[in-house]
This record gives structure tokens, C-alpha cells and sequence, in this order.
């Protein structure tokens, strides 16, 4: 296996709060290697955006708990003096948001917003980093591209901001594209347009990307690996067809399950997972998902269960012997599919 | 144009659905994107402005004001230190249109020249202020902790001066020039707009184009001042303006008390002061100044409400967005 570009190790991430330590993320361990596409999968709340801004260096409460290790090419991130995370920032490693319209500043031209990047990490000139907007507009196949340059952001539509912000954040051909639900604010046919789009160009540009959603479908064509996360752990890893077609792990089933498939029976009902997510401040002993769990067992609420690899690299946390869940996933789960 | 559509065709390829050109939420068909305009965040301004029949108005008052002043001497044959003993005293005629005052000197020249003293002193200080204001509200709502307690509580300080007290001690002690009494009237204006800087800085703060700007690498510095502050330009505009006029009253005050800028130097305060001695006698030595200060604070009044609608981004004309 190649040297990984990223690697976090035991990632820990608390927040004090009045009403008590909020463990947003609790124990994370991935790595992504160059060219693969990692999918991070979890309900709101799951702790997978406060990671992946914690990568970035994003969290600014300075009353943050942060323990563990972000290797970047083998140097730790979170031991970076702020000057040097800095450059790393969208340049080596860089991020798109959730929602375009917000993520892009309303009183810029996009042309000059992502100049900006050239102009924040080399000493391009103005017209020079201007040019450059123009090219990548094109690149991601906005038509135009000189004059959609001119323009303010609300005069773009919801997947052009969405192309636009993946412009700015592939400008310096990063090692690191991390893609925080860049789909879940458009439109389904511009969604998969959009995923394309990264995948072609991660290709293009030699990148990994961290594709994090709370969609197991978005996520299907487009990953090479899969991690789901619950309550700020992970449960669950594997290559997408572990995940897919082997998963271990009973809230990997219920995410499945909640998938709304078109060649589904018309009286059949969608099954969501029963229950809310936990608090993070008051986490369940134990397996933290035991309270929604239909398996669970008395040692589930006692036992907070470890990753435990079953083959390769794919890896579940359950407690369930591993001949019940074969059992389960080929009797009760994939039936469904 | 074929080449340009065959790009946007790429990403679509393989996809089931016919649907490309990515528009989410009802964006001109592409080819339209250059002939159909679509109005800057500047023109939809501008168009909730001129709707705003009391601002425009009082803008071409302030106009008409302010080019007076600068082209005081084109209007007038006087100068504003001129004396003629003779036509003391005048009531206002063709030759002396505001009338005289006590030593023959046209009241009209003395209140252009006072004028550009009065909107100079008004601007300077809301300009000064609004920038010492800026940068303080601006650094105590990004980095918010112990600087903004800092800053906060120094803002609070200064607001709990008795000021016109300060006022007239720190005239006396720096004199009574132009400059100095910028200068000292700007240390007390400041904090109002470093509170409503501050405020709209936390705000700004948790926007997602900040947390973009800042996933792009930029510095702090960057970040507050070319992302943050054109974020900021609406509340500090509209306050600016309102400040000039509260500058204006102040200065006016401080001259009638005597502690402001110094005769034979007219502003609209001092030629009030030196009138109040002949209001029975020559009441329009008193009407005169004191109408121009009440117009142009009014003036200023209403065209910081209409900026205020303008530049509010919460207000949308029907139909463009």
C-alpha cells in the first residue's frame, strides 16, 4: 500500500460547554492514500465535519480540547505553528463548503474571489491571478468563463457557485480536496454533475478527496473507501463494496435501510433508524448507537466496542459475533436490496 | 460558443438526465448571461435610494450646500474678515443679502466661509471617527476574548465621559484650531461606530464565506478587512453620515460656548456666539447661521435614512432576486 497523504491518528475534539464536555469527535483514525476518493458518512452530528475542519485547522475555539495526530505527508498538522498551517490551507490541503452561496463572499466577483488564492500564496499579480479565475472557470465547464468572471455570486446559479468554489479550491492543484456535503444544498440533477465534475478533475489534478455526506447513495459511485461515524466515532470502514454488500454493523444497516431505492415495492415503507442521535454531552455507555440498536445486547451498554478488522481493511465496531451479523446482513438486509 | 457548451456537456455525460447548463435556481439560460443583466448589489442600492424622495432632496441640499461654500468666493465681492464700520448693522438687502453684522461685515460671506468650516469640521470628524471606530469594532469583533474585553470596556469609558466637559478642557489646552478641534471632537465620536462594527463582525464572523476565505489561507488581516469590512460598508456609512450632522452640532455648541475654533476664522457656532449680544437688534445675525446649521443637520438626517433603506440588504425590490 502507498504512503498514505493523510493520515489522522486517535483524533479527539471537546468542546466545554456550560452544560458539560461536548465530545464532537471521539477517537477518529482514517487514512487516505494519493488519487483515492474517501466517503465519510454520518448522520448530523456524527462528528465528521468538526474532523475535517479540525484537519484544516479550522476549529478557532481556543477552548477546544485537541488530542491525537493529523499527518499531512508525514508532518503533524495540529503541532503547526499558525503561520505554516496557513500555507498549507488551500494550498496543499483545501475545502469546499456545504452551501455555495453562503461560502462565496457576496460583494466580490467570483473572478477576483478566486484570483485571491493566487494572490495569498505566490506573489501573482492581480491581472496574472485574474487569468488564471478564467482558466479554472473554464476548466470546471462554466461557459463564458471571461465574463461569468465579472460577476457577483447571486448571479450565479446554485451549481455554478457550487464549480465555482471547486475552482478556487483546486487553484494550486492541492494533494487534499475536502468536499464537506458540496452536493446536499443543489438541486439532484446539478448533484451528480457536480460529483463528476470532482472526480474528473481529481483525476486530472492527481488529488484525494474526502467526500463527507449524510448520504450513503451519493457516496456509492464516487469512493473508493467508505467510513461511517456515529456519535464522533467511527463504526465502520471498509472499501465501498464492504460497505455495500458485507457491512458489519448494525447502524451501516440502518443507513442502508432509510435509502430510498425507485424499483422498491410501492406499499413498501422506508425504515429509519428508531430514535434520535445521542447527545454528545451525555454519550450512552457502552456502544454509544445501543440505545437505537435492535441487536443490542447486555455487554453493548456495558463496553464501548473497538474497531475490529474482519478482512483486508475493512473494520467494524459490534459487539455481535461475527456469524450473527453474516446472518443479519444476508437474511434481514440485503433481502431489502 | 459550440466548444464552450461541449465543456459544460462533460460532466454531464453518462448522467440518465438531459438536463445540463447546471442552473439550480432559475438562472438565465447561458447564452443569456451577457445580454440579460442581472443588477449589482451597487445598482439595487441605488435604485432603493432614488425611491427615497426625502434623501435625494436633502443630498441636492447638501450638494448646493457644500459647492456654496467651496465656491465662496465666486459669490461674493467680500471677504469674511472685511470690516465697514459705515453699514454696521444692516438689515438684509440686494447689496448684503444675510444683512451685516456689528462691524460692518457681510453676514453672507461670513456664513459660506463659515459654512466650509462647519461641513469640513462635520466630515473630518465622521471620516476620523468612523475609521478609529472601524478598526477598533473590527478588531474587538474578529478576535472577540480578552482583545474585545479590552476594547470594549475602553469604548465604554469614553462613553461615559461627560464629554462637552473634555471638550472645552482639551480646547483650551490645544487651541482653537481647525485641526485640533477635528482632532478632539473625533476622540469622542469614535464609539458608536466601533459598536456597531463590532456587532456586525459577529456576525460576518460565522459566515460560511469566512470560513471559506480562511480555508483559502488567507491571513487574519485579509480576512477582516477584504472580506469582513465590504461586508460592514452599510451600518458604517449610514452612521458616518449621521455623525457628520452630530459633529456639526457639537462643533457649533463648542464655538458658542467660546472653545471653538477661533474668530475672525467664521464657523456657524462662532457667528451664532458673536450674535447673541445683538438678537434684539439684528435678530438675522442669529437667523441666518442658525438656519443653515438646521438645514444641513436635517439635510444630513434624512439622507443617512434613506442610505439606511438603500444599503439595508434585507430589503428587496419585487422581482429582481
Amino acid at each position: 500500500m502507498p504512503e498514505p497523504v493523510l493520515e489522522v491518528k486517535d483524533l479527539k475534539v471537546h468542546f466545554p460547554t456550560e452544560d458539560g464536555l461536548v465530545k464532537a469527535v471521539d477517537g477518529v483514525s482514517l487514512s487516505v492514500a494519493p488519487g483515492e476518493t474517501l466517503g465519510v458518512v454520518g448522520e448530523s452530528g456524527s462528528g465528521k465535519s468538526v474532523s475535517f475542519l479540525t484537519v484544516m485547522g479550522l476549529v478557532t475555539r481556543k477552548d477546544a480540547y485537541i488530542s491525537g495526530e493529523v499527518l499531512f505527508r508525514g508532518q503533524d498538522l495540529l503541532k503547526l505553528p499558525p503561520e505554516e498551517m496557513r500555507h498549507i490551507r488551500g494550498a496543499k490541503i483545501s475545502m469546499i463548503f456545504q452551501d455555495p452561496l453562503t461560502a462565496l463572499n457576496p460583494v466580490h466577483r467570483v473572478g477576483n474571489q478566486i484570483a485571491e488564492v493566487f494572490q495569498v500564496h505566490r506573489k501573482t499579480s492581480k491581472k496574472e491571478a485574474f487569468g488564471e479565475a478564467v482558466n479554472l472557470l473554464q476548466l470546471v465547464g462554466i461557459p463564458q468563463p471571461q465574463a461569468r468572471a465579472r460577476q457577483y455570486p447571486h448571479e450565479f446559479s446554485g451549481g455554478m457557485r457550487q464549480r465555482a468554489m471547486i475552482a478556487m479550491a483546486l487553484a494550486l492543484n492541492p494533494d487534499v480536496l475536502i468536499a464537506d456535503e458540496p452536493t446536499t444544498a443543489l438541486d439532484v440533477t446539478v448533484q451528480a454533475q457536480i460529483l463528476e465534475l470532482i472526480d474528473r478533475l481529481k483525476q486530472e489534478f492527481d488529488a484525494s478527496v474526502v467526500l463527507i455526506t449524510h448520504d450513503l447513495g451519493v457516496v456509492a459511485e464516487h469512493c473508493d473507501d467508505i467510513m461511517v461515524m456515529y456519535a464522533g466515532k467511527p463504526v465502520e470502514f471498509g472499501e465501498r463494496r464492504d460497505i455495500y454488500y458485507g457491512a458489519h454493523h448494525p447502524y451501516t444497516w440502518g443507513l442502508m435501510q432509510s435509502i430510498s431505492r425507485i424499483d422498491q415495492p410501492r406499499d413498501e415503507r422506508l425504515k429509519p433508524i428508531k430514535g434520535q442521535p445521542p447527545s454528545l454531552i451525555h454519550v450512552p455507555p457502552g456502544c454509544s448507537f445501543n440505545p437505537r440498536c435492535p441487536y443490542a445486547m447486555p455487554i453493548c451498554r456495558k463496553e464501548t466496542p473497538q474497531m475490529i478488522p474482519v478482512n483486508g481493511h475493512h473494520a467494524s465496531a459490534c459487539h455481535l459475533p461475527l456469524v450473527e451479523k453474516e446472518r443479519i446482513l444476508k437474511e434481514e438486509v440485503l433481502v431489502r436490496r | 460558443m459550440r466548444e464552450q457548451e461541449d465543456i459544460e456537456r462533460v460532466p454531464a455525460a453518462g448522467q440518465a438526465l438531459p438536463t445540463d447548463l447546471g442552473p439550480g435556481t432559475g438562472a438565465p439560460p447561458e447564452p443569456a448571461a451577457t445580454t440579460d443583466k442581472v443588477l449589482t448589489t451597487r445598482q439595487l442600492s441605488w435604485r432603493r435610494f432614488k425611491r427615497h424622495r426625502l434623501a435625494i432632496g436633502s443630498a441636492v441640499v447638501l450638494l448646493i450646500l457644500g459647492l456654496s461654500a467651496l465656491l465662496a468666493p465666486l459669490l461674493t465681492p467680500y471677504t469674511f474678515a472685511q470690516q465697514n464700520l459705515v453699514e454696521r448693522l444692516q438689515s438684509p438687502s440686494l447689496t448684503h443679502y444675510f444683512g451685516t453684522d456689528q462691524l460692518g461685515r457681510d453676514l453672507f460671506t461670513r456664513v459660506l466661509y463659515g459654512g466650509r468650516i462647519s461641513l469640513l469640521v462635520g466630515i473630518s470628524v465622521a471620516i476620523t471617527a468612523g475609521v478609529v471606530g472601524g478598526v477598533v469594532g473590527a478588531l474587538a469583533g474578529f478576535y472577540g476574548g480578552w482583545i474585545d474585553n479590552i476594547l470594549m470596556r475602553v469604548t465604554d469609558l469614553f462613553l461615559s465621559i461627560p464629554f462637552l466637559v473634555i471638550l472645552i478642557i482639551a480646547s483650551t489646552f490645544f487651541g482653537g484650531s481647525v485641526l485640533s478641534i477635528v482632532g478632539i471632537l473625533s476622540a469622542f465620536f469614535w464609539m458608536p461606530d466601533a459598536r456597531i462594527v463590532r456587532g456586525v463582525f459577529l456576525s460576518l464572523k460565522e459566515k460560511e464565506f469566512v470560513e471559506a476565505a480562511r480555508a483559502t489561507g488567507a491571513t487574519n488581516k485579509r480576512i477582516m478587512f477584504n472580506h469582513m469590512l465590504p461586508n460592514a460598508m452599510g451600518p458604517i456609512i449610514v452612521n458616518a453620515t449621521l455623525s457628520v450632522a452630530a459633529a456639526i452640532l457639537t462643533e457649533s455648541a463648542l464655538s458658542f460656548l467660546g472653545f471653538g475654533v477661533q474668530p475672525p476664522t467664521p464657523t456657524w457656532g462662532n457667528l451664532l456666539y458673536q450674535s447673541r449680544n445683538f438678537i434684539t437688534l439684528a435678530p438675522w445675525l442669529v437667523w441666518f447661521p442658525g438656519l443653515a446649521i438646521l438645514i444641513t443637520v436635517l439635510a444630513v438626517n434624512f439622507l443617512g435614512d434613506g442610505l439606511r433603506d438603500a444599503l439595508d440588504p434585507h430589503q428587496k425590490i419585487g422581482g429582481v432576486e
